[in-house]
């Protein structure tokens, strides 16, 4: 997967519009999925700060 | 305070209160404009219409260099608003290069890239963060910002020893560094700028100063910001490492 397709990719599953899968390398204490999950609660966040 | 450093886009206005502030600070005090939206690593084209804006804020505020951090945000369609991080891929230190090549360029002002926290890895991966953020100063021919507390916050979060990354940093590049606190939340670390730097922390700057010399270095604290004397109190306590370190 190139550069180009592993953005597309990332921010779909960052905007919850794709599985979070096939990108991330997960580790111990987090797998891929709770990795992208980080990324997508921050995003979830900002966006609900700027409607305050 | 010896100088301030702004968020780059919260002052790209033409006028209004913002600049007011702006001008108001400058006649007193040294101001680096620090960016959070060039997406310097996104595939997407670069925005051009927020590059004229950031020239312009350049040309107002005359700073001795200008950075933002080696990542990207723009996608097809959408900006994310986030620093998301790159694949250490040798594609992708081509790309970076080549950006921020034609940012100094458009710009003609020193450009530095910060190292950002991070929360995934790549399966992709084909080389240590430090080595690709070594490598993309090396050919881009940029400056660095270093922020340690990214590093720790990255080392802990993917288990790599933090000292290795301040070792592998080109030390005659980093032109700033970063301090900052971050908060534990179990399974990793969040870089939250809420907190006092913590130890771990002040260590790594310690190592890094010893390497670097005397570069300019600015506390982050954004959100639960404290009363203005405790904030004071963490840059004199970051100038006092500095000073010790090179005695």
């Amino acid at each position: 997967m190139n550069l180009a397709a592993m953005q597309a990719a990332l921010a779909k599953m960052v905007r919850g519009e794709a599985a979070p899968e096939g990108i991330a390398a997960g580790n111990e204490r987090l797998s891929p999925s709770e990795q992208i999950d980080i990324y997508r609660e921050q995003f979830f966040l900002r966006h609900r700060d700027a409607l305050r | 305070m010896d100088w301030f450093e702004i968020i780059s886009e919260n002052f790209m206005g033409a006028g209004g209160r913002a600049i007011e502030n702006l001008d108001r600070l400058r006649a007193h005090y040294r101001v680096i404009p620090h960016g959070v939206s060039l997406a310097i690593g996104s595939v997407e084209p670069l925005d051009e219409a927020y590059v004229a804006r950031l020239k312009t804020l350049l040309a107002r505020i005359d700073p001795p260099w200008f950075s933002d951090h080696l990542c990207w945000a723009r996608a097809p369609g959408v900006h994310l608003h986030d620093l998301l991080p790159l694949p250490y891929t040798r594609e992708a230190i081509t790309h970076v290069v080549e950006r921020v090549k034609r940012v100094q360029g458009m710009l003609e002002r020193p450009f530095a890239l910060e190292n950002v926290s991070s929360y995934m890895t790549f399966r992709a991966d084909e080389m240590p963060e430090w080595e690709f953020y070594a490598e993309v100063a090396e050919k881009a021919d940029c400056g660095l910002l270093l922020d340690c507390n990214n590093v720790y916050v990255s080392s802990q979060n993917h288990g790599f020893d933090p000292t290795k990354y301040i070792d592998a940093v080109p030390a005659d590049r980093v032109v700033q560094m970063h301090l900052a606190g971050h908060t534990d939340k179990g399974t990793y670390i969040l870089d939250t700028h809420s907190d006092f730097v913590k130890d771990e922390v002040w260590a790594l700057y310690r190592r890094a100063v010893a390497r670097t010399g005397a570069v300019s270095t600015l506390v982050e604290w954004d959100d639960d910001i404290p009363e203005w004397d405790v904030l004071a109190e963490e840059a004199a306590k970051a100038r006092k490492a500095r000073s010790e370190v090179l005695s």
